[in-house]
């Protein structure tokens, strides 16, 4: 005993890897986490009166699909989120594993009630980013998850990447549990979910064969029902639009013009083809009464911050936008227009596209103020140039919340044509 | 004395204890208490702990043969030694607390989901353990050899944060008082006194007649890379700050890289339990020294042994016992004043040392001058300082 | 006739048939030879000692009328070059030692000469240290050649030499071999004061004496450089280093020893500098691959699969979705069967070798996985962790050794445990004592003007000094003047 402490004390390290040892005997037969944990890679929470309904996308690994994903769906009820969670848990008898979440899915009424309660658990729950995508469906989360199984199952497109391309290209904004968050304590408080809705006609097609779904409360398997039905035979749907959301619950619904309006207000960098805009029956000395096609390749937004002499914020847009002529439509070929772009960029054009984005960006500030929504951040920006003067006028107003009544917005736009 | 570190090697160990307990918990907690003034709060501490460390420095190199014990016995007397090394003690045992529990709750959240704190507690505690066991040179060459991956890995993560990580602007500052900013600073005093360490390496230092700029500069970088790592938080979570207690693992989430590239936390989190363990080594290395001087009893064979024993039961008791609960150390360590006072009263040794020597230095020189004026002794020539004495009596 | 004296020795030798007792006798004088038949050169013998003796004393019988010398048979008759004279309490020894003895009539000392040969091995390219360009000289089992190996790229008086016999009943030569105006004195003193304490039975190898050469001899890191070549030998003697070459070893150890050493190939000075750098760099990848990854694969499976990216987490859990074993047993099993695969392929002669690696990879590579038994991650991860062993080969021991540490720490403790290990590795590495080197220079402590032949390989022309972690006397290696 005396030699074993003896050898110990000159070799520590044989001391700690013995130690270490007394660690191994459950790792023996601790079994991969993967089988005891439901990886979850999507989530739609139904607000319900009874409650919530919350469907899962979960990761069901199989063995002779070793490149494949194979997905089931799975709901739980619940009084609150975090037990309808906790109620999927209990079917299928394993652990619930958020950290692969890629997307969360909202409902009409989650978001009329308030969506930071909602997501509270959400926020909470650290194994969740809070980088995850929302995306707001005017019906059932199940029936478009559902829908994206059979969609994910045909092809390679998922819904998560869709919501990442809103942001990136549709918003220029973020939408996701952090944004949500992110308003609800801003003193703007507005945020921006992108849409994505069940379509007869438009969007991707969803037909084809069975999307493997079972409910907590069924056997699994077998039963469709109808929803899961008709939710086979409609289209996904990304329309472009985005909900407004105020403190969290919902605002209005901006249509897909609008939204591609309010992108002006947005820096922006590379070509998508989501931006292209139209010049309907412009004449210059090149062409005549043609439908201009021109895409923007770069927008950048400066803000010009003043106060007038009755002590009243002036917000002055400063749009860049540098953008290219992609297609020209003329009925009547009375001249070349198959000349060089360069020559095709004539100021009349510049003017054109100028006022183009102005009125748009007029038409889309005029809305946003007139609801009262501060999707810009006005207030942030207003109150970290000139804290002051921006305090004195909000002390100025009878209800503080309605500080965009006063504000006056100008627009200046000098485009750049490549 | 043996000098086993060189001045390269102490900077280093400088440049990575900056880091120790700021990266996690931290940017949450402070921005609960004064917002985005807290990134003011965070400088001031870092303004004190450079100050603390060009005179910790001077003092080393006014130093350079003697041992801290001995240095403090010298200029303070043995028993206001103890009291100085027992408050040292307390400092660093909280601080290693705090590391402990604060690393267990991060690596809990982050990686570690259902494992126990005894695990976590048994890793941290051995390989701290260990660091200290080998020689302090051996600690030294090992946080030289890890330096460049914590720089790089530092560094990369700060540019690629700062050039595509979606900021807002921080303005207005200065909506919390000053008051409130200082308060910040004194309640959270306990994760600065970075430097205090280097007192522990006194003696063992080789200083050789080099310019030590590029050395200042690590130290420099640091401190710079702290306050960035805040400036970074505050501006991609500008008001949800409190809601991010895992900051440096959440940050990566929010770079536009995860798109690309998928999730890779687990460099960050790598990163974080690698400074655990060098933090956990240094102040073992620390809490070591103090207690085996505050040992009296000459009887003792193995001091080294037996006060990493006593430590690690200590830490121990107060993680299973005392502090069981994050939260209770959280409200013990940053909401009550006992800590902070403690961390003030510690932050002022190094000054009230350089004071006492730069004293007794003085009375020791005039001592000097009158028993050679006794003597008789012409042309008393004080080295480098020009002063020069004639025999005119 | 046999002297009495030849007879003791032949008895000492315990009457060995190879130890013969040669009589000489030539105008009245009477010669006894004894030698060890075996071990020496017999037309040396023939011609360079008997002969010359027999026509000495045949001539002196007919013309010249001299007083018989010892010393005289010593300095002008015998035609060898390694004569002295020992006495009679030498005379053992020097038998063993495979001398020939000649025993004269009435003289008290006696003549040893040296004329041994045995069976000496070419210098070949030795198998565990190929090149593509290059020398292919290897070092043999006979100290003397390998001197001469190491001396003929030496053609200056700085090379030094010190001998000395080592092993009680082996009585093994060994030679210290260093650059006198280069090496450093304390570190030659030191290795022989290390040297001349082993007190053992025999030396069969170099490899017997490593373990008294380490100042932590317990450890399981390497701490005495080894190898087979000259050519590298001659450059590390250039640095300051201290060769030992022992009789019987073609294995030559070198002092101090640094890490950096294993991570650096002959091939890398003999290639493009660049090259040489990418491969460095490889290597030192390599060693990371197979030491932290099969741990790392389990600590993800067991307890982080939540920071393990999708795609890759996708093709795991399908991929080991149906296999029977627990992660940590599947390693550990794949593990194993490598493990007999590689000792077999060793043991085995070449041409069932070829046949046990064709069913070791099918029943490893294809029919294990098919079986369900193993997953094709798993046994991805254990083979590219055992390649990667072999980019290091000098050091295949301790990344074995350490491979299956940092599996039962990834296992038992996860990343942590993992990160852990590594750290304390590393400090472990710093604390071993090496002849006042540091085990991880030039990277810990830090040596700007050595990273120059550390992970990055400069070119030969910025290479002007001596490494400054090896302590040496003469520091410049060369002057270059770009532009003349």
């Amino acid at each position: 005993m005396k030699k074993t402490f003896k050898y110990f004390k000159t070799h520590p390290i044989y001391f700690l890897l013995f130690l270490c040892l007394l660690f191994l005997p459950p790792v023996i037969v601790a079994q991969p986490e993967t089988q005891s944990t439901l990886i979850v890679r999507a989530l739609g929470i139904d607000k319900t009166e009874e409650g919530y309904d919350i469907s899962t996308v979960v990761l069901t690994p199989k063995s002779d699909q070793m490149f494949g994903e194979n997905y089931k769906l799975i709901e739980g009820k619940g009084k609150s989120v975090s037990d309808a969670i906790a109620q999927i848990g209990v079917y299928s008898g394993k652990n619930i594993g958020l950290s692969h979440t890629g997307i969360v899915f909202v409902n009409d009424l989650a978001c009329k009630t308030g969506l930071v309660e909602i997501l509270d658990f959400l926020i909470r729950e650290y194994s969740l980013g809070n980088n995850t995508s929302i995306m707001y469906v005017q019906d059932s989360t199940k029936d478009v998850i559902n829908a994206s199984l059979t969609l994910a199952k045909e092809s390679e497109i998922s819904l998560d990447e869709i919501s990442v391309f809103n942001e990136n290209k549709i918003l220029f904004e973020k939408s996701t549990i952090e944004s949500v968050h992110d308003s609800s304590n801003a003193p703007s408080r507005c945020s921006l979910l992108s849409v994505i809705k069940l379509s007869d006609e438009n969007g991707l097609e969803t037909k084809g064969s069975q999307s493997n779904e079972s409910s907590g409360n069924e056997v699994s398997s077998g039963d469709q029902t109808e929803s899961t039905q008709q939710s086979q035979e409609k289209n996904i749907e990304n329309s472009g639009e985005a909900l407004v959301l105020k403190e969290g619950k919902e605002k209005i619904l901006l249509s897909k013009e609008e939204v591609l309006k309010y992108k002006w207000t947005k820096n922006s960098k590379g070509i998508n083809y989501a931006d292209v805009f139209i010049l309907e029956n412009f004449s210059d000395e090149n062409l005549t009464n043609a439908n201009v096609s021109v895409i923007l390749e770069n927008n950048k937004v400066e803000y010009n911050i003043d106060f007038n002499k009755a002590g009243n914020p002036i917000f002055e847009y400063k749009i860049s936008p540098t953008v290219r002529i992609v297609e020209v439509n003329q009925k009547i070929l009375d001249k070349d227009i198959y000349i060089s772009p360069n020559k095709l960029s004539t100021n009349k054009l510049e003017n054109a596209i100028n006022s183009y984005v102005e009125n748009n960006v007029r038409e889309i500030i005029t809305k946003l103020q007139f609801e009262n929504l501060d999707l810009n951040k006005i207030y942030e920006k207003i109150n970290a140039v000139d804290n002051k003067m921006f305090k004195k006028y909000l002390d100025q107003l009878s209800d503080k919340s309605k500080y965009l009544e006063n504000i006056e917005f100008k627009y200046e736009c000098q485009c750049e044509i490549l | 004395m043996i000098k086993t570190i060189s001045v390269r090697q102490l900077s280093i160990i400088g440049f990575i204890s900056v880091f120790a307990l700021k990266l996690t918990i931290l940017p949450s907690l402070f921005y609960q208490k004064s917002g985005i003034d807290a990134l003011f709060s965070l400088f001031f501490l870092i303004i004190f702990d450079l100050l603390e460390y060009f005179i910790i420095l001077k003092l080393l190199k006014q130093n350079q043969n003697k041992d801290f014990y001995q240095f403090l016995c010298d200029k303070t007397g043995k028993i206001v030694a103890k009291i100085i090394l027992f408050l040292l003690f307390v400092f660093y045992f909280i601080k290693i607390i705090l590391l402990t529990s604060g690393g267990y709750n991060f690596a809990r959240n982050a990686i570690f989901k259902e494992a126990p704190l005894f695990l976590f507690a048994f890793i941290l505690l051995s390989i701290s353990n260990s660091l200290c066991l080998f020689k302090t040179q051996s600690y030294a060459r090992t946080s030289e050899f890890f330096y460049p991956i914590i720089l790089i890995m530092m560094s990369i993560f700060m540019i690629i944060a700062l050039f595509t990580a979606p900021m807002q602007d921080l303005r207005p500052f200065f909506q919390n008082t000053f008051s409130n900013i200082f308060n910040t600073s004194f309640m959270f005093s306990i994760v600065s006194g970075n430097f205090l360490f280097m007192l522990f390496f006194m003696g063992r230092i080789k200083f050789k007649e080099t310019k030590y700029k590029s050395y200042n500069f690590k130290i420099l970088y640091g401190c710079f890379l702290v306050f960035l790592f805040y400036f970074i938080d505050y501006s991609i979570f500008k008001y949800t700050a409190m809601a991010h207690p895992q900051a440096i693992s959440e940050i990566i989430q929010f770079l536009p890289l995860t798109n690309i590239i998928g999730n890779f936390d687990w460099l960050a989190v790598s990163l974080m339990l690698l400074l655990f363990s060098l933090h956990g080594g240094l102040f073992i290395i620390c809490l070591s020294y103090s207690l085996k001087n505050i040992l009296v009893n000459k009887k003792i064979k193995n001091k080294n042994l037996l006060s990493l024993i006593i430590i690690n039961f200590l830490i121990l008791i107060f993680i299973y016992f005392v502090f069981p609960k994050f939260e209770d150390m959280r409200q013990f360590v940053f909401n009550q004043y006992y800590v902070p006072i403690l961390s003030s009263i510690v932050f002022f040794i190094p000054l009230f040392l350089y004071i006492i020597s730069f004293i007794i230095e003085k009375i020791n020189k005039k001592n000097r001058v009158i028993l050679k004026r006794k003597k008789g002794i012409t042309n008393i020539n004080f080295k480098n300082k020009g002063m020069y004495y004639e025999k005119d009596f | 006739m046999i002297f009495r004296a030849s007879k003791d020795l032949k008895a000492k030798m315990n009457d060995s048939e190879d130890v013969v007792i040669k009589e000489i006798c030539c105008s009245n004088k009477e010669f006894n030879l004894i030698f060890v038949k075996t071990m020496i050169d017999e037309k040396s013998l023939t011609y360079a000692v008997i002969g010359p003796i027999i026509d000495y004393f045949s001539k002196k019988n007919n013309s010249v009328n001299e007083d018989f010398n010892i010393n005289k048979i010593k300095n002008e008759v015998l035609k060898t070059l390694d004569v002295k004279l020992i006495t009679k309490k030498e005379s053992l020894n020097e038998l063993s030692s495979n001398k020939v003895l000649l025993i004269i009539k009435g003289e008290k000392k006696i003549l040893s000469i040296d004329i041994i040969k045995y069976p000496i091995r070419t210098p070949t390219e030795p198998p565990t240290s190929a090149v593509v360009k290059g020398p292919r000289e290897g070092f043999v089992e006979d100290m003397n050649t390998n001197i001469s190996l190491i001396r003929k790229r030496f053609n200056s008086q700085e090379l030094t030499v010190k001998q000395m016999s080592i092993g009680k009943r082996s009585q093994t030569k060994i030679s210290i071999v260093y650059l006198n105006q280069i090496v450093s004195i304390n570190l030659v003193k030191r290795i022989e004061k290390k040297l001349k304490k082993i007190n053992i039975d025999g030396v069969i190898d170099s490899y017997y004496l490593i373990p008294f050469l380490q100042n932590n001899p317990s450890s399981m890191f390497k701490q005495v450089g080894n190898c087979e070549k000259p050519d590298i030998i001659s450059a590390k003697l250039l640095e300051g280093r201290v060769a030992i070459i022992v009789d019987n070893s073609p294995i030559v150890l070198t002092l101090p020893f640094m890490f950096i050493e294993d991570l650096q190939n002959s091939n890398d000075y003999y290639s493009l500098s660049q090259y040489a750098t990418y491969i460095r760099v490889i290597r030192i990848l390599g060693l990371l691959f197979s030491v932290i990854i099969p741990g790392t694969y389990i600590s993800f499976r067991l307890y982080h699969y939540n920071i393990v990216p999708i795609n890759f987490l996708v093709t795991i859990a399908n991929s080991t979705a149906s296999i029977p074993l627990t992660p940590f047993l599947e390693v550990i099993f794949i593990l194993i069967l490598f493990e007999i695969l590689y000792e077999v392929s060793l043991r085995l002669p070449r041409y069932l070798g070829l046949a046990t690696s064709i069913v070791g990879a099918l029943v490893l590579g294809d029919t294990g996985v098919k079986a369900g038994l193993i997953s094709p991650p798993g046994v991805m991860v254990i083979a590219l962790s055992t390649i990667a062993v072999y980019t290091i080969p000098d050091q295949v021991d301790q990344i074995n050794l350490l491979r299956a540490t940092f599996i039962v720490l990834g296992s038992a403790l996860g990343l942590f445990g993992i990160i852990a290990g590594f750290v304390f590795v590393i400090a472990y590495l710093n604390s071993l004592e090496n002849y006042g080197v540091g085990y991880l220079a030039p990277f810990s402590p830090k040596i700007s003007s050595d990273l120059k032949d550390g992970v990055i390989k400069s070119n030969i022309i910025y290479m002007k000094e001596r490494p400054k972690s090896i302590k040496n006397k003469n520091k410049t290696r060369m002057k270059y003047d770009k532009d003349n």
